[in-house]
């Protein structure tokens, strides 16, 4: 079944408003003469399985109030066409299985990782002008590396990690990867979470509506908990909607597996 | 007067005039040459070292260039340099003596540079001292506190004394001291502190957050509760910690007890009885009576 983009592009004219209202997630964005004034409000989020697909949009003379944080941009000119992409987080999101997972030597396995999606805001008329890029849902930071003086900071998810791909519901607020991890080192790959790079990957519109990314592979083929990534095809009859923020690190070895230190 | 002419034609004859002119020449590309090789070798040290070490270097080569130029120029003039050389040992000495503390805290500051415990831009704690790093200075290292109040801290000191640089790494831990009444559920508490933590999106999931009961105080429980954030959120961090656990504990009427002190006059006895009778006006004016 197909199902209508929430996003896309807007015409809103000066003095009107544009909102976007789903129970997780407030946006509203106010057309002022050569300004834009971005409101952002965000519930908390209380279970990974909650239903984020009620979206209801609405175009109208309003001024948006009790709508969170507010900022304002000034633009050169003044054009009515708003234009809502979804993107993928700016940092790595490390994603956490309900359960720990064991996978035994040269076992593979497909999980179904699931991350909360950026929206990126910009007018369009002549020149394309980006205004603001926002998350979705606010995730919590966390750490990732071998200790507390090297890593890096990333994002924190937590995810069933879904084996099964009929079983996946369908989401609106989440893209999907595809991640195949392959253990062909000669002892077990027992993981609590993984690394999945986001910036390196690009996002993608299913025919269904569903926002997926490429698929993607970790290789582990040494001890310890460092995989070799390597970036694949998108689904079929996709169409790429925006492309990764950093070099993809296609064949690169990183640390893709759970930090070590407690 | 013919004399005076005579002796002064003989003085600048030829041969003192030519030497005259070899040292002002010596003196002057002495001058040019010191000038371009330090400067050349700014350009070069630069991608090397910080800014303050690449002037210091520079300003050395200059100074050693110039140096050789000079002591070339006196011994053309005919000086005898070990004179000079004798006259120069007894100065140092001297000089050695009185500058003692500076020669410390120049030698100081060059072991400072070279450790790299902290750079310009840094946060460091010295004593009860903190503030932000402005220069590494030849004697002394001069910083900045969060009040805007400037400090010069001799190396001397700072080599001598315990440095805690508070931006050395990207991540940071605070600690919490939680005092909670001896009628609670520790078990409640340490899932509610838990919970407060894993809401706030500033504190970090991994390190994951730590829990130590320290022991019975004299009044209350007392609980340790850390979590971790990046550096730079520190202050954000601390400030809502601190609002939602009291927050929290707010909702689910979990009590943090003041200091308290219990009364007994033996180890058996029942608390002391306190009567509270009513007195009327005539009884009232008599006791204020009595109390004057």
């Amino acid at each position: 079944m197909q199902r209508t983009k929430w996003w896309g592009t807007f015409k809103v004219p000066e003095k009107n408003s544009f909102l976007l209202e789903s129970p997780t997630f407030i946006l509203a964005i106010e057309h002022k003469a050569k300004e834009w004034c971005i409101h952002v409000k965000r519930n908390k989020f209380l279970n990974i399985e909650e239903n984020e697909n009620t979206f209801e949009q609405f175009i109208g003379e309003f001024c948006p109030v009790n709508c969170g944080d507010i900022s304002r941009h000034i633009i050169n000119g003044n054009n009515d066409i708003l234009e809502l992409k979804p993107s993928l987080p700016d940092r790595t999101v490390v994603c956490r299985p309900k359960f720990p997972i064991t996978l035994v030597p040269d076992a593979s396995v497909i999980l179904y990782l699931s991350t909360p999606i950026w929206l990126t805001i910009s007018t369009t008329d002549k020149k394309y002008t980006l205004l603001k890029e926002i998350a979705t849902q606010r995730l919590s930071d966390t750490w990732f590396g071998a200790s507390t003086r090297e890593g890096e900071l990333c994002y924190a998810s937590q995810t069933i990690g879904r084996l099964d791909l009929d079983k996946l519901p369908y989401r609106r607020q989440r893209a999907i990867t595809p991640l195949l991890i392959e253990n062909k080192a000669d002892n077990d790959l027992v993981f609590e979470r993984i690394a999945l790079p986001a910036p390196s990957l690009s996002l993608f519109l299913a025919e269904s509506g569903q926002l997926w990314t490429q698929n993607v592979s970790l290789i582990r083929e040494g001890d310890g908990d460092f995989a070799q990534l390597k970036l694949g095809s998108s689904q079929p009859n996709s169409t790429l909607i925006s492309g990764p923020k950093v070099d993809s690190g296609h064949g690169q070895l990183i640390r893709a597996f759970s930090a070590i230190f407690s | 007067m013919n004399e005076m002419w005579i002796y002064l034609n003989e003085l600048f004859n030829t041969e003192m005039l030519s030497k005259l002119i070899r040292v002002c020449a010596l003196l002057f590309f002495g001058f040019v040459i010191a000038k371009l090789i330090s400067r050349l070798s700014l350009q070069f040290i630069s991608k090397f070292f910080t800014s303050n070490t690449s002037q210091l270097i520079q300003r050395g080569t200059y100074y050693l260039i110039f140096t050789l130029f000079v002591f070339s120029a006196l011994m053309e003039l005919g000086f005898n340099l070990n004179v000079l050389l004798g006259a120069a040992s007894v100065l140092s000495v001297a000089i050695g003596f009185a500058s003692q503390t500076s020669a410390s805290n120049f030698i100081s500051g060059i072991f400072l540079m070279a450790e790299r415990s902290f750079i310009i831009g840094d946060v460091i704690k010295v004593g009860s001292t903190v503030g932000e790093v402005l220069s590494i200075d030849l004697l002394s290292v001069k910083i900045r506190t969060f009040d805007n109040l400037f400090v010069r801290l001799p190396n001397e000191a700072l080599i001598k004394s315990e440095v805690t640089t508070l931006t050395k790494f990207p991540i940071r831990r605070l600690d919490m001291k939680i005092g909670v009444a001896y009628k609670e559920n520790i078990g409640k508490v340490k899932g509610i502190l838990e919970k407060v933590a894993f809401d706030n999106p500033l504190c970090l999931e991994e390190p994951k957050p730590l829990y130590i009961f320290q022991g019975f105080e004299d009044s209350s429980l007392a609980l340790q509760f850390s979590v971790w954030t990046k550096r730079e959120n520190f202050l954000e961090l601390k400030n809502s910690m601190y609002e939602q656990i009291k927050n929290a504990f707010d909702e689910e009427n979990i009590e943090i007890p003041f200091p308290h002190m219990s009364l007994y006059t033996g180890s058996n006895t029942e608390p002391f009885p306190i009567i509270i009778t009513t007195v009327n006006d005539q009884q009232k004016n008599n006791i204020n009576n009595e109390l004057k």
